[in-house]
């Protein structure tokens, strides 16, 4: 399984918090046990050493080798040798510290050994040694200290067992802190991006919805901060789009006013070729700024969406285009619906067929219906666009005049405005070039569910 | 050009455009007063017998629509609008203020002296004033011709786009129900705005529109042959 690292804001922050809790906790846990080591080492060597000063006063004192005759001096051994025999688990702190702590003391030791030893081992070394109420799984510890330039002290000791309860101990408290900290942090992160979020939703809105309500401001202060910036810009950004409208709808009139003064003289003009000419000119200068404006309103279209029989909607545009005079076949077809904008849809498919003819000659349109789309397919006999052209067609004011004849004419706004629509009604456009020549536009919109 | 020619008004603040469409009048006929502004044209419809108004909706000072509105509350002269494509909404409030009908800017002149003439025989004949059939809805048999919209609906809402050429057509049959329309009639009543109806036959348009409105497209029940004849739309309509 491989593990990722979260990437919301509520995952990152508890990632956080978990990791550095952990080192905390480690730290902690660390120093805990070293005290309660530090305290089991006084706790077994501290009687030792008393014990160890004590017989070795007591074999000062004594006065005849009655009291040593069986190497005993109270309950510890004397004798010649270390009782500690190698393979024995020897304890190198526990000889330390009571090394450390006779060095402070009046007797004169030359060496300490400490081993663990089980009451088996001590009932074969003392055979009358009677363990008490010590549980049978008690551990001891044997010491043998060697006084200077004289015999070897030999003593037993409890071994106080390894606290465990301190372990469970820590991870418990670990576990509590986790759940309570994590909560929390979890909490906080969901409620700071609760607010993100509808923030981000707010911003991917912008344009699309000019009129949405302003965001309430909500969650931690940094983010209502942010929210109200937001609302602000909003407000600046509806001002200027609607200032922008303002300004295309006045340049729309004033533009549309000279060339209504043009249109009508050139009625007058005399010579019949010239007066085509002019109207022609003049008709395309008004279906560019038609485009411009089109395109510039667009997100805002009054239209209402409503089901469409796209059949009907694509057969009505082919019939128009016939009635010019054009070369476009289309089968009719039953009907096939989908929700849509029909004006703008069927200006969309008309700007589509509109170059078929322009560049490819003629128009075969198809309509079919497969996986909740409606997908038109328009066709035609030019020449094609080479791949690296086709996204480029869908930008402003592009025309291919490499391959195209500038007489065509058009704004080149007209598939910019296709896919536009097109898009603002969820669906899709593709250009591809058909291997019999030609070019191939698919555009699909989402079917109506029936 | 004479006495008895109809005497237009041709009301624009543009120059631009109020000399030349004044001189193309005159060509075509008919007699032209010119007027700038609003204030001067309702002086001077009150001193000359005007016989239409050719106004323009966005003028400065008092605009088009205002004017349009004073005209209608004092005379039945006619109206055609001059509007810029981009004001959909004023157009409409136009002609349901009493404007007759209207062109887009930049117009053919020759269609505006087409619907002038096509307005002025309206009235001429006596025919009451209706609102313009543009802005109505006309329902017949399972449909809703929305004449504004430019849409047919069907019972369940769906809308079935239409060609010009069938619009204007099924436009004319259902303002004329139940009346037989001989060919060059129905060629007459679709001289609509866009020069391409004219060039389709009408036979053609007619089994068009069979195929999208009858339920059986090979025995027609809405639009009959009538033979020797023309067409009849062959139902009740009710404007809504």
């Amino acid at each position: 399984m491989k593990i990722t690292r979260p990437r919301t804001l509520a995952g990152q922050l508890a990632l956080l918090v978990a990791l550095a809790l952990l080192v905390a906790q480690t730290v902690n846990a660390g120093l805990l046990l070293k005290e309660r080591q530090e305290r089991r080492l006084n706790t077994i060597s501290a009687p030792l050493v008393a014990r160890i000063v004590d017989t070795e006063e007591r074999l000062r004192e004594a006065t005849s080798d009655r009291e040593t005759r069986h190497g005993f001096v109270g309950r510890a051994r004397v004798s010649a040798s270390a009782a500690i025999r190698p393979g024995m688990v020897r304890l190198p702190k526990v000889e330390r510290r009571i090394s450390d702590r006779l060095a402070e003391a009046p007797v004169g030791i030359s060496d300490v050994l400490a081993a663990q030893v089980s009451a088996e081992d001590i009932r074969a070394w003392v055979p009358r040694y009677n363990p008490g109420r010590a549980p049978p799984d008690q551990e001891f510890v044997l010491v043998s200290a060697k006084l200077e330039g004289g015999p070897w002290i030999n003593l037993v000791g409890l071994s106080p067992r390894l606290d465990r309860g301190i372990a469970s101990q820590i991870i418990l408290q670990t576990v509590v802190l986790y759940i309570v900290l994590l909560l929390a942090v979890l909490w906080l992160g969901r409620r700071a991006a609760a607010s993100l979020g509808r923030l981000t939703d707010a911003v991917t809105s912008v344009g699309v919805a000019q009129d949405a309500p302003d965001i309430e401001p909500d969650g931690p202060a940094d983010i209502r901060h942010l929210t109200t910036a937001f609302n602000e810009m909003r407000g600046r950004i509806a001002g200027m789009l609607a200032e922008k409208d303002r300004m295309i709808g006045a340049i729309g009139h004033d533009l549309r006013t000279p060339l209504a003064g043009l249109r009508v003289r050139a009625e007058t003009v005399a010579n019949p070729d010239e007066r085509a000419a002019m109207i022609a000119t003049i008709e395309e200068l008004d279906a560019t700024l038609d485009d411009i404006l089109s395109l510039a309103r667009l997100r805002h279209s009054a239209e209402e969406i409503r089901t469409v029989d796209v059949a009907a909607l694509v057969d009505a545009v082919a019939e128009d285009f016939r009635a010019l005079g054009a070369d476009v076949t289309f089968e009719a077809s039953h009907r096939i619906t989908a929700r849509l904008r029909p004006a703008l849809s069927r200006r969309a498919i008309r700007n589509l067929i509109d170059n078929a003819i322009k560049y490819g000659a003629r128009a075969r349109i198809e309509i079919c219906k497969t996986d909740g789309w409606v997908l038109v397919e328009i066709s035609d006999d030019g020449p094609g666009i080479a791949g690296t052209d086709r996204e480029r067609v869908f930008e402003d004011f592009v025309r291919l005049e490499q391959s195209r004849n500038r007489q065509t004419g058009g704004s080149g706004l007209g598939l910019t405005l296709a896919r536009e629509i097109i898009r603002g009604e969820g669906g899709e456009i593709e250009l591809e070039n058909l291997e019999t020549g030609g070019l191939q536009v698919r555009v699909r919109f989402p079917a109506d569910r029936d | 050009m004479t006495e008895s020619s109809p005497h237009i008004l041709v009301v624009d603040d543009e120059r631009a455009i109020r000399e030349p469409l004044s001189r193309y009048l005159k060509e075509n006929g008919f007699r032209v007063t010119q007027s700038d502004g609003s204030a001067d044209a309702r002086s001077k419809l009150s001193a000359y017998a005007i016989d239409l108004v050719v106004l323009d909706i966005m003028m400065p000072g008092e605009d088009g629509l205002s004017l349009c509105r004073h005209i209608r509350a004092n005379s039945d002269v006619p109206i055609i609008l001059l509007t810029a494509r981009t004001e959909e909404t004023e157009r409409i409030i136009g002609l349901e203020m009493g404007a007759d009908d209207y062109v887009s800017k930049p117009f053919n002149p020759r269609e505006l002296v087409a619907r002038i003439r096509v307005v002025l025989r309206r009235m001429g004949g006596g025919v009451m004033r209706q609102r313009a059939p543009e802005l109505q809805s006309y329902r017949f048999a399972n449909w809703v011709l929305k004449a504004g919209e430019r849409s047919l609906v069907d019972a369940e809402g769906v809308a079935v786009p239409l060609s010009t050429g069938e619009y204007n057509l099924l436009l004319a049959l259902v303002t004329h129900p139940n009346q037989v329309l001989s060919r060059d009639q129905l060629l007459d009543l679709t001289q609509g705005r866009e020069a391409q109806a004219f060039d389709r036959a009408i036979d053609n348009q007619i089994s068009r529109l069979r195929r999208k409105i009858e339920a059986d497209p090979k025995s027609p029940a809405l639009i009959r042959t009538v033979w020797g004849g023309g067409y009849t739309l062959a139902t009740d309509v009710v404007l809504l």
